[in-house]
């Protein structure tokens, strides 16, 4: 029984851990602290584009090959890559715009997000994020 | 020499206009992307030549480039077999300024704005290889106008949306537009009667047009629309001797529209009619003029998961329905969409085709006419 329970532990730890492999960030300029996994899906599929002070969210994606985006997109659209490429794909035949701008590094998505007052991006849990904000996320 | 002059100083400014606004890469200023659908069809319909075939059903190109960051060209390029003019292999070749989410304002070639479903027309955003016979078929509203498009989507309140689109153009007349490899499918009512009921002088008239959509959505989940599209058409008869004559119409068409999602599961539903009337005129044939009433509608439920996307559709068309001698055909299509990656789309689906055929013209007389379709698709998008 002690096993069980041991094992389940490690097994919901290891679940908590792969659930942080990756940090939400904005601009410092944002005021923004917190954010629900919907509202998050819904800015990087352009569904909402406006922060609630009326500035334009500007999302940045990682690369499709990353595995932190893999993390992300299963954790916060609760869909593979595959599926959210499906999506933009049915958006940019649509015309209604175009997906993220997309970058390789977690360095180029901190370096995006600086400098536009309206971005939102991830980065794995372990990259540096000076000059930009971590802010949490709750499902 | 001094035209040329002129248009080189032009494009020097239009370089430099450009250069000055470069948009500083907040989003993808160019994006292209594609997909070629193969297919293999079956029907026992008796009129066809032959009742099974395989073969390349349609390939398309979309390009979009945002030199920048408020105004965007897009063109979208699909070959057919059933291709029999260049310009239509340009389904949409636009330019569209970006006022602000809630005004934009575009002109060129664009797939008529009105109902959603004109969409499917491409084969990655359909799970079914077939589109509902009101899109198929052309009556209701074509597949693309010319011209310039107001559209726009307004924010008033958190979880609701107001949406409009307003379109005024050119649209070639063409009816009927054939997909797939058995020239079957946009066929359904007249095929077994009339063989293809487009001359090539219908294919090659343009007429002008206007079109009005509004909608509103909730939660992004429950979408409803209002679509109306009102235009200068033809109506096409034949004299005692078998000659075709035709005769300047108008015509006007309204549809609404209803998209659910709730979790995976996506249920769409549309309803259309409308009317084209011949220009009033005195005439031995005629009388006072020639009137084609049009309904169309369809219903579907798609499962609409990562990989397996199961649906059910029921649709119906009347689009030949002239002083009321009419051609109801309505259709059940069951299939599956399988995506495994994004790359590889496969669909299977089955298709009943119940309609009514005219066996005797002079006596109109009827019979039901109900035949079987099947299909397998295999779309590659990149």
């Amino acid at each position: 029984m002690k096993r069980l329970i041991l094992f389940s532990v490690l097994v919901g730890l290891s679940l908590t851990i792969q659930a942080q492999t990756f940090k939400i960030i904005v601009n410092p300029d944002n005021q923004i602290t917190t954010i629900s996994a919907k509202d998050a899906s819904d800015y990087f599929l352009k569904k909402e584009t406006k922060w609630a002070n009326g500035k334009t969210v500007v999302p940045v994606d990682l690369s499709a090959k990353s595995s932190v985006r893999e993390d992300f997109s299963t954790t916060i659209h609760g869909k593979s890559v595959a599926a959210i490429k499906s999506y933009w794909q049915q958006f940019v035949f649509a015309g209604k715009g175009t997906p993220p701008i997309e970058k390789a590094t977690d360095a180029e998505v901190v370096d995006f997000v600086k400098k536009n007052p309206g971005a939102i991006g991830y980065i794995s849990a372990s990259a540096n994020v000076s000059g930009v904000k971590v802010i949490t996320f709750n499902n | 020499m001094k035209t040329r002059i002129l248009l080189l100083t032009l494009g020097s400014v239009l370089f430099l206009w450009l250069n000055s606004k470069a948009q500083d890469e907040t989003e993808r200023n160019v994006h292209v992307t594609g997909y070629i659908n193969a297919v293999g069809e079956y029907s026992d319909c008796i009129n066809l030549k032959k009742d099974w075939a395989v073969g390349l059903s349609e390939v398309g190109l979309l390009t979009s480039y945002k030199p920048v960051e408020d105004l965007e060209f897009k063109t979208t390029l699909v070959y057919t077999h059933y291709t029999f003019h260049v310009s239509q292999i340009f389904i949409e070749a636009f330019a569209q300024y970006n006022f602000r989410e809630e005004l934009k304002l575009g002109v060129g070639r664009f797939l008529t704005p009105l109902s959603p479903v004109n969409l499917y027309f491409y084969a990655p955003l359909n799970p079914s290889g077939v589109v509902p016979m009101l899109v198929s078929h052309h009556f209701l509203f074509p597949q693309t106008i010319s011209g310039i498009h107001l559209h726009g989507l307004a924010s008033l309140a958190k979880g609701f949306k107001l949406g409009y689109n307003f379109a005024l153009g050119t649209y070639p007349y063409i009816n009927h537009l054939e997909s797939g490899v058995l020239s079957i499918q946009a066929q359904e009512d007249s095929y077994p009667s009339f063989g293809y009921y487009d001359t090539e002088k219908d294919k090659i008239n343009k007429y002008m047009c206007g079109t009005a959509r509004v909608y509103v959505i909730f939660n992004n989940a429950f979408t409803i629309g209002a679509n109306y599209f009102k235009a200068d058409a033809q109506q096409v008869t034949q004299d005692s001797l078998g000659a075709f004559i035709y005769y300047p119409s108008t015509k006007y068409t309204y549809g609404f529209d209803a998209h659910l999602q709730v979790g995976d599961i996506k249920i769409n539903g549309e309803y259309w009619g409308g009317q084209q009337q011949t220009t009033p005129k005195t005439d031995a044939l005629l009388g006072e003029h020639i009137e084609n009433n049009y309904t169309g509608y369809y219903g579907e439920i798609i499962w609409d998961s990562e990989v397996y996307k199961p649906f059910i559709r029921y649709d119906f068309i009347e689009d030949v329905n002239v002083n009321k001698v009419g051609l109801p055909t309505a259709a059940a299509t069951v299939g599956i969409a399988i995506r495994p990656r994004f790359e590889t789309l496969l669909k299977l689906e089955y298709k009943r085709v119940m309609g009514r055929q005219i066996t005797n013209i002079g006596n109109r007389e009827w019979k039901d006419y109900n035949y079987n379709y099947a299909q397998v698709s295999l779309v590659v998008s990149f």
